[in-house]
């Protein structure tokens, strides 16, 4: 500080002995001459040129000497020089710091939050420095903080503004800590600020203080709507058997769904998972997992779920309801000789078809099983003809569709299939069988020109016609009305009336008849 | 183009002759009256004139052949599927291979053009031409050409019964049967519209 103060003394004496030799040199040059002689090195003339050096010796003799004679103007002259320095000892290091987050303090994984760093500055603009802000969090299950953000957030020093009670605030976010969506533990998240201006460190919560913890949690997924479906309430083993179930889970987490089959010792048959993520329907369709065999005939099952969404597991064993199938003990059908015959071999759409089928049952028992048939054109898709129920026993029978009429006349000149369906599985595992026809007749009508039907037909119409003709003469009677009129034209003619238009005319007619 | 389709042509094209001539017939005997009275003489007048009884049976017959030659039409042209866009097999097969769809199609046909026909007839006097019902009231008509017209009515009920036939085989095809209907139609039609013709002709030698 010193050293400054007597670098400015010797800047402003230099300037003060240039201004001297200036203006010695104008006052003093007679002539006007702006040649300076150099001042001698031991002597500084004020009314001569020449080259002057700066004599420390003599600077400071002269301000000792001002100090002593002239206390006053020394001081006066301190004051001028004075240069307050960046740095002094009034810079305080007192900084408050704060963190807070949006919302409370329980956050789910999925909650989005924002934190917020605030400082408050005491020291002046002109004194403060820049701060850099670091964040850190100790997550659950960790061990130690790891860095939120990889670059320190900085506040400058033009970048408080003054609140009510007079501080110079600055607050910052820290947008790489918006969610714990990442994590897959819960508990207290532990969440600490460092700040630096590059000489001094502060830290927030201060050591020994309590922490900043915001505590994540979890929301355990829930099943509702448990439903077995099936086509009936004793369903064979290969129906069409579902489980179904709604998942609900508000933290939106990929959830494992496992089912579990049980027999009727409450042993567990099979299991199979889904994963669905967040909420929604969930549904186990027997077959394609292949839960239930041929063996399953005649047994009773039970069920339950159990769920985790990768922190919490919980099941559904303690619900009532999970009953099912109970699976029905049925025949093994043995089918084949699926035929049919026509009426004729022209196969035309009127005429009656007989199908047949041969079956029997592979099982001992004797069962009742339905069978229905169905016919398959172009124009009429899967047509229902017929249906019927037979006992089948272990003996081959044929059933028999007889004389049925299965086809229309959008059929004509179609290829027809037909299939016959089921109420048990046969040797397949399949419960129908199809196979493909021929070709039905084109032929539409199915009357003969000299069939009674087409004769009758064409005979009403005509006498139809024929009377209508008559009916409509003797109702407007334009042959009789023309007779009328004629008459009536020859009786006046008769009159002989010449100086009627119609006697003339009749004559100028008849003559342009004869020049036709 | 199949045959029977475009034999259709000449039968219209016949049809719509003999409307046009039929008209001017009476226009040119309207215009050369009224060139020689020297003065307005009114259609309603002219035709009164000049109609000319024809009888009440001929006249039931004539109108009944007018009606039969649209039903056989219908039937040679519009019952079986051929080029022509429409084909009542075709369009209503469910109707048409049934009991009464022959009959039905042929009296629907029939409705039809009586419902022209009444309709035509009730125009006013003075548009006497366009009424079917008294076409022949302004020709002469010996009683051979009557007799002739009359004939028409069972000559076309043949052609319907060829036609019926066609439908009654389809998709078989016979080639005498449309023969034999065309030709019975095209005599019919012929026989039909002679008079209008034969006195349009006679005007121009």
């Amino acid at each position: 500080m010193i050293k400054v103060y007597l670098a400015a003394l010797v800047l402003v004496f230099a300037a003060i002995f240039s201004v001297q030799v200036v203006l010695c040199q104008t006052d003093g040059g007679q002539g006007a001459s702006l040649d300076v002689p150099p001042p001698s090195p031991s002597t500084a003339s004020s009314g001569g040129g020449g080259h002057r050096q700066i004599d420390f010796d003599k600077i400071l003799k002269a301000l000792q000497e001002g100090k002593q004679r002239k206390p006053d103007k020394f001081d006066e002259l301190k004051k001028l020089l004075y240069i307050e320095p960046f740095v002094t000892k009034d810079y305080d290091k007192n900084l408050s710091l704060g963190l807070s987050v949006s919302g409370n303090k329980t956050k789910t994984r999925n909650d989005k939050f924002i934190i917020i760093a605030s400082v408050a500055n005491p020291n002046p603009p002109e004194v403060r420095r820049v701060l850099f802000l670091s964040l850190e969090v100790l997550e659950p299950g960790e061990k130690e903080f790891r860095k939120v953000n990889s670059l320190p957030v900085m506040i400058l020093n033009n970048e408080y503004q003054e609140n009510d009670r007079g501080q110079n605030i600055s607050s910052r976010i820290f947008p790489e800590l918006t969610s714990f969506g990442n994590l897959m533990t819960v508990g207290p998240a532990v969440l600490r600020l460092y700040v630096t201006d590059g000489q001094y460190n502060w830290q927030y919560p201060l050591k020994g203080s309590e922490d900043f913890i915001l505590n994540i949690i979890n929301r355990p997924p829930s099943l509702e709507n448990i439903t077995l479906q099936t086509p009936e309430p004793r369903p064979r083993f290969k129906d069409p058997i579902i489980y179904m179930a709604n998942v609900t889970d508000e933290d939106s987490d990929l959830v494992n769904v496992t089912l579990h089959i049980l027999d009727e010792q409450g042993q567990e048959k099979r299991n199979a998972t889904q994963q669905i993520k967040g909420s929604g329907p969930i549904a186990f369709k027997a077959n394609e997992y292949g839960f239930f065999g041929e063996d399953d005939a005649g047994k009773n099952f039970t069920y339950y779920y159990s769920i985790d969404d990768g922190i919490n597991v919980s099941n559904t064993k303690n619900q009532t309801g999970q009953i099912g199938p109970c699976i029905r003990r049925g025949p093994k059908l043995y089918v084949d000789r699926l035929d049919f015959t026509a009426e004729s071999g022209s196969h035309y759409w009127w005429q009656r078809y007989t199908f047949s089928l041969r079956v029997k049952n592979l099982n001992p028992e004797k069962y009742d099983v339905g069978f229905t048939l169905y016919t398959n054109t172009k124009s009429n898709p899967l047509t229902y003809v017929d249906s019927k129920t037979v006992t089948v026993g272990a003996e081959s029978q044929v059933i028999y569709f007889n004389q049925t009429r299965p086809f229309m006349v959008t059929d004509a000149n179609e290829t027809f299939s037909y299939r016959i369906n089921y109420s048990e599985y046969d040797q397949r595992g399949m419960d129908s069988i199809e196979d493909i026809g021929v070709s039905i007749n084109p032929k539409i009508v199915p009357y003969a020109i000299f069939s009674p039907v087409i004769v009758a037909n064409l005979m009403a119409m005509f006498l139809l016609i024929l009377g209508t003709g008559l009916f409509i003469e003797r109702i407007f009677k334009r042959g009789i009305e023309a007779q009328e009129s004629s008459s009536n034209a020859s009786a006046r003619r008769k009159q002989g009336s010449s100086k009627s238009r119609g006697g003339n005319f009749r004559k100028i007619f008849a003559w342009l008849k004869r020049r036709g | 183009m199949e045959l029977l389709a475009l034999s259709i042509v000449p039968l219209m094209a016949t049809l719509a002759g003999a409307a046009i001539l039929h008209i001017n017939n009476l226009s040119r005997v309207h215009n050369l009256v009224e060139s020689m009275k020297h003065c307005t003489v009114t259609k309603k007048d002219l035709y009164k004139e000049m109609t000319i009884p024809q009888g009440s049976n001929f006249c039931a017959l004539a109108l009944t052949g007018w009606v039969m030659l649209v039903v056989a039409m219908a039937y040679l042209y519009l019952l079986v599927p051929t080029d022509l866009p429409v084909s009542y097999m075709m369009q209503i097969p469910d109707i048409a291979s049934g009991w009464y769809g022959f009959g039905a199609y042929g009296l629907f046909v029939a409705a039809l053009a009586i419902l022209v026909i009444l309709g035509l007839d009730k125009l006013p006097e003075s548009h006497r031409e366009f009424k079917l019902t008294e076409l022949y009231s302004f020709y002469s008509l010996s009683k051979r050409k009557k007799t002739a017209i009359a004939l028409t009515v069972p000559a076309l009920g043949v052609s319907i019964i060829c036609s019926a036939y066609l439908g009654t085989i389809y998709p078989g095809r016979s080639s005498l049967a449309e023969v034999i209907g065309f030709a019975l139609l095209a005599l019919s039609l012929g026989l039909l519209v002679e008079p209008i013709y034969r006195e349009s002709w006679e005007v121009r030698k």
